[in-house]
């Protein structure tokens, strides 16, 4: 289980995030939404040690002894580009060892991806072996930094799928940011929602349906295409 | 495939026009050469003998030929695979570039290996420990070297160890009296040592400096920061991200600059008195020698043209990469 | 009017072909299909940027030294902006004036950001400058390329009730590629399935 106090990240001048506190427990999805610059990726590198130069992290993460977290990252620049795709899968599986082994299955990787370089890989590739190096490393925690962008619908959908079960099968704490919320509410557990690097509030896919949450958060979920009225431009 | 075959056609055509125009510009700077050929040939005593006997000798140096006629005659000599004949070794040029050739080749290659070793080496280190005194150290040593004449660094070396250290040979290729297959490998090596040394550390500074470059844009590129965020020590990710990423360019880099150590062995042959193909040069070009010095820029030209060619094939092969890496 | 008949291109060894794209101005028309079937490709070719390969194809006239009657609007706006220079030159260089001013504030843009470089500001700001550089007096199409994915669903939101907004004042035509079939429903006159 991961526990999160006061996670900040400041400098003199300005607070990219303010001070977060959550727990995120294992089998568990989390989904994250905000605008974006709200500080969701900023959330993720801040949970992995990173700060943008200039800036001090603040507060504290804690997890097991042992444990294990991983970001499956947002762009494929985080792929060597001189090495195979599975040469670099391989070297992020022996941070995990021998547990990595059951995580093979997981978003469909074929030789069509393994053995090629990351400019070879289309859009739909590049992050099931984006996602594929998060969860051959992670044993605790998995952050998937919109694992979706860009994907079209049956894509997107056979990630999320995925990303559900790992949380279920390999009782991986999972925290997915994303602003498609079609396909996040149906897998995630609880949601988190973040506005100008503050948090708005800690809630449920029922309540955001409902609307029985923040303001601000409903609007999400107003905003989708297949809420709006019927108020499209007439034509000439 | 098409396009190999249509890279390897192009490859050959733009290697047949470098020749033709090397050949050209050579010959033509050769005939306005100041230096009397029959003063070079006999020299410096061209007041020793007689008229008829100059007119003699200038009919057998083609001398009282024009200088198109003279290339004609080289052309259709080429042609038919002769090379000519030195006036200056009264040799066939074939056989003189034979004998010389491996030398300046087995000085070449060591030079090469040697900078590329040495300067992908201190580059990584420099690139590693940015601002430390290490990286400043190695910078200040490579500007300098980029600057510093290699007849001048040679000679320095010299004066240093073999003159006052008395720990190399002060000159040649082999003992006095001895040809260089005939002595020893640690022989061999000893009277490598200098001439190797100089032209591995004048021509090294472009490697380390690139290297330096690669090395830090690589170490603040994405994917070393996600493994360093992800637990891996630095060594780890120098050994799996780093060494492949910067090691691959320098590598080509240093195919490409093979011309700067052709020329270089020219300088070191000439102050080490050195007896390869560059020496050989510089004397066919003080003696006139016409034959002689064409036959070497032909083989010069070849050499670069082979080293750029495999920096190109290289490149395309390993940096395949669209946009930025 | 924007027609496109029987168009195709050819990739490597396979030929392509188009559906066929009938678009008149004040109507907005969706395409959708899967990825990686040329849908960026299509609008290229309206865009006049990739050669257009067609039995029949008409394209509104373009005045010499003019901007495209037929703009492409791309799906991220961070690539759509050259790094090193602010937003204000980036937009004078496509109105060749400053009217774009007034629209800023339709926009909900703040003129202040004018002195930005791109990477001063986020997803949705960047994507709303693109569009404003586009709506040039002279553009008569808009070519909207995945323009919303990347944006979050309140911004994606505002994005289209802006655009529309316009779309309806100047009667622009407007082309929505997009693989959200259910945006695709909400502000399509029709859709055109890949």
């Amino acid at each position: 289980m991961l526990t999160v106090e006061g996670l900040s990240i400041q400098s003199d001048a300005v607070s990219l995030l303010s001070p977060l506190s959550f727990s995120l427990k294992q089998g568990e999805v989390l989904g994250v939404i905000g605008a974006s610059g709200s500080g969701k990726s900023l959330l993720a590198q801040a949970l992995m040690g990173q700060v943008p130069p200039g800036f001090k992290l603040g507060g504290k993460v804690i997890s097991q002894q042992g444990a294990r977290r991983a970001l499956a990252a947002q762009s494929a620049s985080v792929l060597d580009p001189l090495r195979l795709i599975g040469s670099q899968l391989r070297y992020a599986a022996q941070r995990l060892g021998k547990r990595a082994s059951t995580r093979r299955h997981y978003f469909k990787l074929g030789g069509n991806i393994t053995e090629r370089y990351r400019h070879q890989l289309s859009g739909g590739m590049a992050k099931r072996a984006l996602m594929a190096q998060a969860c051959w490393q992670s044993s605790e925690i998995m952050i998937a930094d919109e694992p979706c962008c860009g994907l079209d619908v049956e894509a997107a959908l056979a990630i999320y799928q995925h990303l559900a079960m790992l949380a279920r099968d390999e009782q991986l704490g999972v925290m997915v940011i994303s602003h498609n919320l079609r396909q996040l509410l149906p897998i995630a557990d609880r949601v988190l929602v973040l506005r100008d690097g503050r948090a708005v509030e800690m809630t449920t896919p029922a309540h955001i349906r409902a609307g029985a949450c923040d303001e601000y958060t409903h609007r999400f979920w107003t905003a989708l295409p297949e809420h709006w009225e019927s108020e499209r431009v007439a034509v000439a | 495939m098409p396009t190999h075959s249509y890279a390897i056609l192009s490859a050959g055509f733009r290697l047949v026009l470098l020749l033709i125009l090397v050949v050209l510009l050579a010959y033509l700077l050769l005939s306005w050469t100041p230096i009397d050929p029959l003063n070079a040939y006999l020299g410096g005593n061209v007041f020793g003998i007689s008229e008829p006997q100059k007119a003699l000798l200038a009919q057998q140096l083609s001398l009282d030929q024009s200088v198109g006629q003279r290339l004609l005659h080289w052309l259709s000599g080429l042609a038919r695979g002769d090379l000519g004949f030195s006036t200056l070794y009264q040799q066939p040029v074939s056989s003189v570039i034979a004998t010389h050739l491996p030398l300046s080749l087995l000085l070449i290659g060591l030079s090469w290996v040697g900078s590329l070793v040495l300067g992908y080496l201190l580059g990584l280190l420099a690139g590693i420990y940015q601002d430390s005194w290490l990286d400043k150290a190695v910078q200040r040593f490579s500007w300098l070297m980029v600057c510093m004449p290699s007849f001048w660094l040679a000679m320095l070396f010299i004066s240093l160890f073999s003159i006052a250290l008395q720990l190399t040979p002060v000159c040649c290729a082999a003992p006095i009296g001895m040809t260089f297959s005939e002595q020893s490998v640690l022989s061999m090596l000893h009277h490598l040592l200098l001439p190797v040394a100089t032209l591995t550390v004048v021509s090294m500074a472009p490697i380390v400096l690139h290297t330096r470059e690669k090395v830090i844009d690589v170490l603040q590129s994405d994917y070393v920061q996600y493994s360093l965020a992800h637990g891996d020590s630095l060594l780890k990710v120098v050994r799996f991200h780093v060494i492949r990423n910067s090691l691959l360019p320098a590598i080509v880099l240093q195919f490409a600059t093979f011309a700067e150590l052709f020329g270089g062995s020219l300088i070191a042959e000439t102050v080490f008195s050195f007896p390869g193909l560059g020496a050989s040069m510089v004397k066919a070009g003080l003696a006139s020698d016409t034959d002689l010095l064409m036959g070497c820029t032909l083989i010069s030209a070849l050499m670069v043209f082979s080293g750029n060619l495999i920096a190109t094939v290289l490149s395309r092969y390993f940096i395949q990469e669209a946009g930025d890496a | 009017m924007l027609r496109l008949h029987k168009g195709y291109v050819r990739r490597g060894e396979q030929l392509i072909t188009f559906p066929d794209i009938e678009l008149k101005r004040g109507e907005i028309v969706g395409v959708s299909g899967p990825s990686g079937v040329g849908k960026s490709t299509l609008a290229g070719m309206l865009a006049g940027i990739i050669p257009m390969q067609a039995e029949l194809h008409s394209l509104p006239r373009r005045a010499r030294g003019k901007p495209n009657p037929v703009q492409w609007l791309i799906q991220q706006g961070e690539f759509a902006f050259n790094p090193r220079l602010t937003l204000k030159t980036a937009l004078d260089e496509s109105w060749q004036c400053d009217d774009y001013l007034p629209l800023l504030k339709d926009y909900g843009l703040d003129a202040s950001w004018l002195t930005r470089r791109p990477n001063q500001l986020s997803g949705g700001q960047l994507q709303r400058f693109n569009l404003i550089r586009a709506l040039v007096p002279t553009t008569q199409f808009l070519i909207c390329d995945e323009v919303t994915a990347h944006l979050d669903t309140i911004t994606q939101a505002e994005f289209w009730q802006h655009l529309l907004a316009t779309a309806n004042k100047r009667n622009l035509g407007v082309l929505v590629i997009s693989h959200d079939p259910y945006l695709l429903e909400a502000i399509c006159d029709h859709i055109v399935t890949w």
